[in-house]
């Protein structure tokens, strides 16, 4: 990890060129892109809220927490907004593994003129802070309440980080950001989709400057983004297959929504099924092997049935094949 | 679990499933979870051996989720027709209208209505008919509606039905086709339509459709109507569904499907025969092992509380407690599937 990245953003871009939202905002944003910049996606569809969020949050230095369902794209929008500023960003998964020292430091042996010394070592997050960087919080509500403290106490955007361990006050770059991501809107889970979540502070929640939801794109705004990928697709049958194929993704996320099946398609699998139905010539085995084979028994039968509404043809899985 | 049981329980699931995702339910299924189940015991699977009762069960599911999904009741209601005797007919062209959008929406779907209206319709025998007055117009209005709305190619028993009321029908009705394929959308406009023509059609002075009432028709609700009126239309036992007077029947439809249900429940739910199904299944599912209980003579149960103290047991718990969380995601499907399959055993015990 370099100390210091010693970046500044250094142009303006507009907002309705490089986002294609209706908006004459223009922001700052860097001209060279460095390593923790991400890749952009040529394709990547923006939804206007949460573009318009997330963009504040790096033009104003605001706090933005975007809720919603499973593979909405929360995550994704982040990354590819910062992608487009190039504004380094870092991604950070807030599983229940994620402890306090792995964000602070801790005491570490190292060596120094052939000598063991201990050293503090600074984590992820003091280092972050003192850079003109996009830091992501994903899962955001599975965070463990230990790391929820810490973060707490960077989510003010004046406020300064107190390293107790080395004595040391850390100042926040004028260019640090920080965003996060999450499932449920801080309530802990009431709908017994999202287990593992944990109840967000409301002293926490409070900090927070923004919070949009992001819900599934529509199903001609995911064709856009498949047909974007498959320009091979773009006629008739093709956009009949897509449509298809949308809806099945569509109905399981609503399945996911009412507790009967735990897997879901996002737009992502919807893609990888697009490409593997190209590769193996046949819809029904890419499902199988794309997404099906996630699922458990019982949601077989369940998916199997989604599918043949959608098709109109019968999957190995379905129970009327079974039967015979 | 027979095997047999064991496909319908899976199958029942799954159709209870899609019918939600099609129908948009899951919605409403979160926000008062206390209906839920009163929502999905509404349909027993009683034979399941040909692909023709596959395509029945599939047919009646999916267009009980389009009816939730297309069909406001209150403009539904507000166009009932005066004459109460129109009603399976209105009825049933609302089911039809719900059915087409849906048809146009999951192209599945539509292959399984066109695939059991061909079911029902190729068992409907001509035998006992041999006037007019033995065809109920509503058998050939149903005929009718299939033939013109859902271009389905009806065979000569049909034909011959139909023939009887064919000059009624084709009166009333042939010219307004297309303003009906055209107005699918706009349920006001169609539901006000039919009912129209219903009225103007005067049918029923002279038909013998005679009062046939029976309680549980006139209160059910307006799906379960329909649900009914498919079951009926399956068997071709279309008894008439007049009543008399349906307005009545409709604003008490709730609270007696509800009650039926409970009722049902509490034959059954008694605790001894719970229990009994209990030890069933655990023989059952210990049969099929290779395992055999040789004797369970010196067995014991004790209680967690009888061998150690309240403090240890209490840390023990912590510890087990410590020790799970990281299967969290693992409980939570193991608990989704048992939910599931305790909600399927419930149902057995419900009589089939
Ligand atoms: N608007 C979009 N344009 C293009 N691709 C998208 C879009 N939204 C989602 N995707 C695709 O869907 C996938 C899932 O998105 P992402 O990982 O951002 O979801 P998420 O909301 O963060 O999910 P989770 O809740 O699981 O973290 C991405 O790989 C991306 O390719
Ligand atoms: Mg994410």
């Amino acid at each position: 990890m370099e100390n210091n990245l010693n970046i500044k953003p250094d142009i303006k871009i507009s907002v309705n060129q490089t986002f294609g939202i209706d908006s004459d905002m223009e922001i700052e944003a860097f001209s060279k892109k460095n390593d923790y910049v991400p890749e952009i996606d040529k394709n990547y569809i923006f939804d206007r809220d949460t573009t318009l969020a997330i963009l504040s949050g790096f033009a104003f230095n605001k706090r933005v927490l975007i809720q919603g369902y499973h593979g909405t794209g929360k995550s994704t929008h982040i990354e590819q907004i910062a992608a487009r500023l190039n504004w380094p960003c870092i991604r950070i998964n807030l599983d229940s593994h994620v402890s306090r020292i792995d964000l602070i430091g801790k005491d570490a042996i190292t060596l120094k003129d052939g000598k063991q010394i201990t050293e503090f070592k600074e984590g992820i997050l003091p280092w972050a802070i003192q850079n003109s960087i996009a830091l992501v919080f994903d899962e955001y509500d599975a965070g463990r309440p230990d790391v929820m403290f810490v973060i707490q106490r960077v989510l003010e955007a004046d406020g300064n980080f107190t390293l107790l361990d080395k004595n040391k006050v850390i100042k926040q770059n004028k260019f640090f950001r920080l965003f996060a991501t999450t499932n449920t809107v801080g309530l802990g889970d009431t709908t017994g989709l999202y287990h593992g979540t944990q109840q967000i502070n409301q002293g926490q929640m409070d900090r927070w400057n923004i919070v949009s939801t992001l819900n599934y794109l529509s199903l001609e705004k995911e064709m856009e983004i498949v047909l974007a990928k498959n320009k091979n697709l773009n006629n008739a049958k093709g956009k009949e297959k897509i449509a298809n194929m949308i809806k099945v993704a569509s109905l399981t996320r609503k399945g996911f929504i009412s507790g009967d099946i735990s897997t879901v398609m996002s737009p992502r699998t919807v893609l990888h099924w697009v490409e593997n139905s190209d590769i193996f010539k046949d819809t029904g085995y890419a499902f199988r092997i794309t997404f099906l084979n996630k699922c458990d028994e019982v949601e077989k039968n369940i998916i199997s049935e989604y599918y043949q509404r959608c098709f109109g043809e019968e999957l190995p899985e379905s129970m009327l094949n079974i039967r015979a | 679990m027979s095997k047999e049981n064991n496909i319908k329980e899976k199958f029942k699931i799954a159709l209870i499933s899609t019918e939600n995702v099609i129908s948009d339910d899951y919605l409403i299924k979160n926000k008062k979870s206390k209906n839920v189940k009163k929502n999905i015991d509404y349909f027993e699977i009683d034979t399941l051996n040909s692909r023709n009762e596959f395509v029945k069960y599939r047919a009646e599911s999916d267009s009980r989720a389009l009816l939730k999904k297309f069909s406001n009741e209150d403009i539904f209601k507000s166009n009932f027709p005066r004459n109460s005797a129109c009603k399976s007919l209105y009825e049933f062209s609302e089911k039809i209208r719900c059915e087409l959008l849906g048809s146009e929406m999951l192209k599945g779907t539509k292959l399984n209505f066109l695939e059991n209206y061909e079911n029902t319709l190729s068992k409907i025998k001509i035998e006992n008919i041999k006037s007019k007055e033995d065809v109920k117009i509503s058998e050939a209005f149903e005929i009718y509606i299939l033939k013109n709305f859902f271009n389905l190619n009806i065979n000569n028993n049909c034909e011959k039905i139909l023939s009887y009321w064919q000059k009624d029908l084709k009166n009333a009705f042939d010219k307004h086709v297309q303003f009906f394929k055209e107005n699918l959308q706009n349920q006001k406009i169609y539901n006000s339509k039919i009912s129209e023509i219903l009225k103007d059609m005067n049918l029923f002075e002279s038909n013998d459709e005679t009062q046939n009432n029976n309680e549980d028709q006139d209160d059910a609700s307006k799906s379960e109507n329909n649900q009914e009126n498919q079951d009926q239309n399956s068997d071709q036992d279309q008894s008439s569904q007049e009543t008399q007077d349906e307005n009545q029947g409709i604003d008490t439809e709730y609270d007696f499907s509800e009650h039926q249900l409970e009722e049902n429940l509490s034959d059954t739910d008694t605790e001894k025969e719970n229990s009994e199904n209990l030890m069933q299944k655990i023989n059952n599912s210990s049969s099929d092992l290779e395992y055999k209980i040789f004797t369970t003579k010196f067995d014991e149960i004790a209680k967690a509380e009888n061998l150690e103290g309240f403090d240890e047991i209490i840390k023990l718990r912590k510890n087990l407690d410590q020790q799970l969380v990281s299967f969290q995601d693992l409980i939570t499907k193991l608990a989704n599937k048992l939910q599931r399959q305790l909600l399927a055993s419930q149902k057995k015990g419900m009589g089939i």
